[in-house]
């Protein structure tokens, strides 16, 4: 006794949703960053987006963001492969791993910033043990240094993207390795003639994730980005400090559309998102 | 002659196999400790600092001069905050009734992702989707444009962490209806004379407990630790925890903000040993079904 239109009860309330609340303010959104300002006559401004594109600044900041998060996330990805092998192989300590790793998913960008400042601060662990051991202060405020601020995104990028991997290579046939071995690959070999381009989708697709997920994050720049430019703390800054909301609304779509492009570069590399969601 | 070059080369080839197998094994041994690093140096990454936050929020004194005391001070000071248990219940508020709202919402649309082919399906998904990838700043100052009169409460908050959680939800119960092969056990039920909602309600929803339990607990987890949307738009009427963190991060002594950060990780732990439990459950019951697909 099915009716042709039974699906349309299962689906309504989130379809009611998305519209409402989603399509319909990212709409407004776009919309609200061309609106013209009142000495404007016409229906549709560009002021802002060549405002933020002509402006050097602007730009800069842009560049930085990405200059942060693109090679923090590349080095990631690749340095969490062991781990993501590890958790996926259900090695010794893997629920301990997927635990912590689910842990640090679990803390938002403030308390990742925190953490950090907890290593690498002023009273850090690293500089009380240098105290402890040589008597100096050189870890002393690392946190706060750009170099600081990269080590700062590696460790919070680490975790995720072992995570993503691990549930990715779970579903993977991964008995190709032992035959490679008995072929007689040794392990660079099998990291590079045979993982690599086994993997490849699943790592580009973690990278541009990994990459999205820097490019928004906010918590940890916020606390310990001083010197160094970042576009969202740019974002927040016009959106809080200078009230200006219909600038804020064109960086913010700036901001998506940089990120849409370099994800796109990416993905030219085999690889999107979707890999990572469908079985 | 053939015979001594034979005995010599016999004789002298162990030799270089053996130095050719000690570079082999110190070279593995290199190569096995840094790939054993790069799996301890995260976890250490997480779980040190973790501690000393512990450590430090029970110490009298935590600065460059020394470590001294122990003290409940900080934590006493921490409930004794303005607007600190507000902000707890207020977030917990928003959780929760996040995680109902995904229930009533998410449930129907994924059993419906799998069950139905339907116009626009994809896009439908798709946009649905959107939240992972678009920064929830941007996605924070769209909401604030398009309902201004509602910026500064907490049904705003509320709103974006239905709509950020819900492709989570949707995700793992989808995933877990693929896995089952509920069509045959649905139409067995129909067969039996069970009309529709008696169905979903003794077959489909027993069998769909683990994943909502687990899809349940990251909607939890996510709406409960997001920053940036809810920073975004904290208010002084709606000013979630995470918010509040952040003022004790730069307002306040480094021991009492990790007494807060401990309060705050400490109402997470549950969900987390939910998801834990029962991640493990949901593989394990998955995977037969992986291999025949």
């Amino acid at each position: 006794m099915k009716t042709r239109g039974a699906f349309l009860i299962y689906i309504f309330p989130a379809v009611l949703v998305v519209l409402l609340f989603l399509l319909y303010p990212l709409i407004s959104l776009v919309f609200y960053g061309l609106r013209p300002s009142a000495e404007e006559k016409t229906i549709l401004s560009f002021a802002n987006y060549s405002k933020i594109l002509t402006n050097r600044f602007y730009i800069k900041t842009i560049i930085y963001s990405i200059v942060l998060s693109l090679p923090t996330t590349i080095v990631a990805v690749f340095a969490s492969l062991s781990a993501g092998w590890h958790i996926a192989e259900q090695r010794t300590g893997t629920s301990f791993l997927r635990t912590v790793f689910t842990f640090s998913y679990a803390f938002g960008g403030i308390v990742y910033g925190v953490i950090f400042v907890f290593l690498f601060g002023n009273v850090g662990i690293v500089s009380l043990i240098e105290g402890f051991l040589t008597n100096t202060s050189v870890t002393a405020g690392f946190a706060y240094t750009p170099l600081g601020l990269f080590v700062a995104y590696l460790i919070f990028q680490m975790p995720r993207s072992a995570l993503f991997l691990a549930s990715a290579l779970e579903k993977m046939d991964r008995d190709i390795i032992p035959s490679s071995r008995t072929l007689g690959a040794n392990k660079v070999q099998i990291f590079t003639l045979v993982l690599l381009p086994m993997f490849r989708k699943q790592v580009v697709s973690s990278i541009i994730l990994i990459f999205s997920m820097s490019m928004a994050s906010f918590g940890v720049a916020l606390l310990i980005a001083q010197n160094y430019p970042i576009f969202t703390i740019l974002i927040y800054q016009t959106f809080s400090g200078s009230a200006n909301l219909s600038l804020a609304a064109s960086m913010a779509i700036i901001l998506f559309l940089a990120v849409a492009f370099v994800n796109m570069a990416l993905s030219l590399f085999g690889g999107s998102l979707n890999d990572l969601h469908e079985r | 002659m053939t015979f001594t070059k034979d005995s010599a080369r016999a004789g002298s080839a162990p030799i270089a196999d053996q130095g050719k197998n000690a570079l082999k094994v110190l070279s593995n041994a290199v190569l096995n400790c840094f790939l054993c690093l790069l799996i301890v140096l995260p976890a250490a990454g997480i779980v040190l600092p973790v501690l000393s936050m512990l450590v430090c929020s029970f110490c009298r004194f935590w600065s460059s001069a020394g470590i001294k005391g122990i003290t409940l001070r900080w934590y006493e000071e921490v409930f004794q905050y303005p607007m600190f248990l507000d902000s707890i219940v207020l977030s917990l508020k928003i959780s929760l009734l996040s995680v109902l709202a995904n229930n009533v919402i998410g449930l129907p649309f994924a059993y419906a992702l799998i069950r139905f082919r339907f116009p626009g399906k994809n896009i439908i998904n798709e946009t649905l989707r959107l939240p992972i990838v678009i920064p929830g700043l941007v996605f924070a100052l769209s909401l604030i444009i398009s309902f201004r009169h509602l910026y500064g409460s907490w049904y705003l908050i509320f709103i974006a962490s239905v709509v950020f959680s819900l492709p989570f939800y949707v995700e793992t119960v989808v995933n877990a209806l693929r896995a089952f092969d509920f069509v045959v056990l649905e139409n067995a039920a129909r067969t039996l004379g069970a009309a529709t909602l008696k169905s979903h309600w003794l077959v489909l929803l027993p069998m769909l407990r683990v994943p909502v339990i687990i899809a349940s607990a990251t909607v939890f987890t996510i709406s409960w630790s997001e920053f940036s949307i809810s920073f975004l738009l904290a208010s002084a009427n709606a000013f979630p925890v995470s918010g509040l963190l952040y003022s004790a991060y730069t307002g306040t002594s480094v021991q009492f903000s990790s007494a807060a950060s401990i309060v705050y990780v400490a109402v997470l732990v549950p969900f987390l040993i939910l998801l834990y439990r029962y991640s493990g459950n949901m593989r394990t019951a998955a995977k037969p079904a992986n291999r025949d697909g």
